[in-house]
């Protein structure tokens, strides 16, 4: 009995330890991985694996498919998070005023997320499909030209952000209404009964008080756009000519395509580092703000 | 600057659950504010005090009657519109924003240039000893602290017609209330506001108002100043929420004895002068059930006074307080607080005589708790 107690008191935290061993092994593991084989010439289909150094990186920045795809990726990252971001504010607002049907509304809102995004970009290329689509059908029906969408290599990006705002503005759209909702309300009683103009409340106290809130929704958003891979391949596969090729695309047609694995993997320590500085910088802020708002 | 009238104002909260079913809050209120005075919304929690003045500020919906300032009705107009200035007892500062820039915040949404708001900001920081704490954020502050902003909040609002206070000064320590009490006063006097102030402190109300409005269960009880309110309580309730140590309350019943009224509390008879046995006479529909009310001060113990009314009980305990005592006697049952000054010789368990001025007695209806006059 002893020596059972003992061995059981001895292991139990270490047993208890035991999940979040393997999890951070399972996620430091491949990762390690992956930046030492960037430093490789691992390619699947001659089997070569000799270290050649920095030699993918110092090719990454000969290589003007990689400036694109990098080019790519912000301009995505940025127009997508501006979608969503704005649009998920306004429509937190809207859905915050109380308006009658307000359940349907959020549960007819939240419907995007619930599809996969693959099928939401099936569905959307469908609709932007240049002759048989829904949306030049109507756009010819108003007067207007119709557009090439996801086959003009000026309008694809675009469309694919666009494709990308209708999935996850509702996720942006809920966290801000969380945050609306969780304002005090006093402050607000405060305010009216001083005469502030609505304009000026919200400048100088919905703002900070909702920065928190914005912050994390730009810190998933950018982090999610960043290394976006699933609507842009079902979409668009990267084209026309590179016109969406973004940084995970990219890495996917060198490793699967062009079984190149050490270049592939030199992509994806570029973007992991980009995607690292980025949430650092953002959780940074995110701290910041919420101790503005909640002291300590 | 303004006066505020409130005319027979009710105030309903409908229940969230139970349809149909009402909550009334405040019942039929009237009183008016006139220009320059201090008037205390004064009653225990849940009385309808702080309805009442949220329903004066416009963040309550006033369900029936009218709210006018300045003889202009109010009724339909915006919180902004009213031209009010309130500290709240939630203190309801900005979060985001410093002391600094929370007292600043209307002063800024007004476009007043940045040199004035530091000069106003400058004095009612020093008047509420918050000079300190200006960069401070409201997180950071103790309760009593932020008290004190959201009264600077509201002192630096010039433009006020009417200032509001829900309970300015509860959450502070009784030495800077004490100190607030007469700064408020003085500001109050100094700089002409017209000032409605809610307190559930009967202190607070009587030393700083110059009209009390007192409440309960949504009705008010009496409406008058503080010395109305201390020497002619228009019923129970107002005897028995104002003065400390509380009135006492002996419950009596009428008899008729050779063309004398009397009421008798056990074997004591207290005979009543003609004018009051006649009025009493009057409304005697309360089975002969009266109260007398007598406050602790006017009740001398063990000196005969000529001509007064006088009891005999057994001391219960004696609570020596520092400059008084209060001398709890037990008469059949019925405990008799007597305020003693200085410290009291006497001890528990002897019996003892005590004597009371019939001018200083209250007599109110048992049933309808009403005064007699």
């Amino acid at each position: 009995m002893e020596l059972r107690r003992s061995f059981w008191s001895r292991n139990i935290a270490l047993l208890l330890f035991l999940p979040a061993f393997l999890l951070t092994v399972g996620i430091l593991v491949p990762f390690g991985y992956s930046v030492v084989m960037s430093f490789t010439n691992f390619n699947l289909t001659t089997g070569t694996s000799d270290f050649i150094g920095i030699g993918n990186y110092l090719k990454l920045t000969r290589d003007p498919e990689f400036w694109n795809s990098l080019k790519v990726t912000l301009l995505f990252t940025v127009g997508a998070v501006i979608f969503e971001v704005g649009i998920g504010f306004i429509a937190a607002y809207l859905l915050n005023l109380g308006l009658l049907g307000q359940k349907i509304w959020r549960t007819l809102f939240l419907l995007p997320v619930m599809l996969p995004p693959t099928v939401a970009a099936i569905m959307w290329k469908l609709m932007m499909a240049p002759i048989q689509g829904v949306f030049n059908y109507l756009l010819q029906l108003v007067g207007f030209a119709g557009s090439e969408w996801l086959g003009g290599s000026s309008t694809a990006l675009l469309s694919v952000i666009l494709i990308d705002a209708y999935v996850f503005v509702p996720f942006a759209g809920m966290i801000f209404l969380a945050g609306v909702q969780n304002l005090p309300k006093e402050p607000y009683e405060a305010a009216a009964v001083d005469g502030v103009s609505n304009w000026f409340t919200f400048r100088k106290l919905t703002i900070p008080l909702l920065k928190p809130v914005i912050l994390i929704v730009l810190l998933f958003r950018i982090m999610d756009c960043l290394k976006h891979f699933d609507i842009i391949y079902a979409a668009t596969k990267g084209g026309p000519a590179s016109a969406t090729m973004t940084l995970s695309v990219q890495a996917y047609y060198h490793s699967f395509r062009w079984t190149n694995m050490g270049y592939a993997f030199a992509h994806l320590v570029v973007l992991w580092a980009i995607v690292y500085v980025l949430s650092y910088f953002l959780v940074g802020q995110w701290k910041k703000a919420v101790s503005e708002v909640h002291g300590g | 600057m303004a006066e505020v009238k409130v005319e027979h104002v009710w105030k309903f909260y409908r229940e969230e659950a139970g349809a149909g079913q009402r909550v009334e809050a405040v019942k039929d209120a009237t009183f008016h504010c006139n220009d320059q005075e201090f008037l205390c919304l004064l009653g225990p929690s849940g009385c309808g005090k702080t309805s009442t003045l949220r329903m004066i500020a416009g963040l309550e919906h006033i369900s029936r009657g009218d709210i006018y300032i300045n003889n202009r009705r109010v009724n339909n107009l915006l919180p902004k519109d009213r031209m009010l200035a309130m500290s709240f007892e939630s203190y309801a500062l900005y979060p985001p924003l410093s002391v600094y820039d929370n007292i600043a915040f209307p002063l800024r949404a007004r476009k007043y240039p940045e040199q004035k708001i530091k000069e106003k900001i400058a004095l009612v920081a020093d008047l509420l000893e918050i000079g300190d704490i200006l960069h401070f954020r409201p997180a950071k502050l103790s309760g009593g602290e932020q008290q004190r902003v959201s009264l600077a909040r509201a002192l630096v609002r010039e433009d006020a017609q009417v200032t509001l206070m829900d309970e300015p000064i509860s959450h502070l320590d009784a030495q800077l209330k004490a100190k607030l009490r007469i700064d408020l006063k003085r500001i109050q006097r100094e700089w002409g506001l017209t000032v409605i102030y809610v307190t559930h402190d009967q202190l607070e109300a009587l030393s700083m108002a110059d009209k009390v409005v007192v409440m309960n269960l949504g009705e008010i009880q009496q409406v008058g100043t503080p010395d109305d309110l201390y020497e002619k309580p228009a019923n129970l309730f107002v005897a028995g929420f104002i003065g400390e140590p509380p009135m006492n309350f002996l419950e009596c019943v009428m008899v008729k004895e050779l063309d004398r009224v009397y009421l008798q509390f056990h074997d004591f008879a207290f005979p009543l002068d003609p004018q009051i046995s006649q009025a009493i006479e009057r409304e005697n529909q309360s089975n002969g059930k009266w109260v007398i009310g007598i406050r602790p001060g006017d009740i001398v113990l063990g000196v005969e006074l000529k001509g007064a009314y006088s009891m005999k009980g057994t001391i219960y305990s004696v609570e020596p307080l520092g400059e008084s005592s209060i001398v709890t006697v037990d008469v059949h049952g019925q405990r008799v607080l007597v305020e003693v000054a200085g410290t009291c010789a006497e001890e528990e368990g002897r019996v003892v005589s005590f004597f009371f001025r019939k001018e200083k007695t209250h007599i109110f209806n048992a049933l309808t708790g009403k005064a007699i006059q």
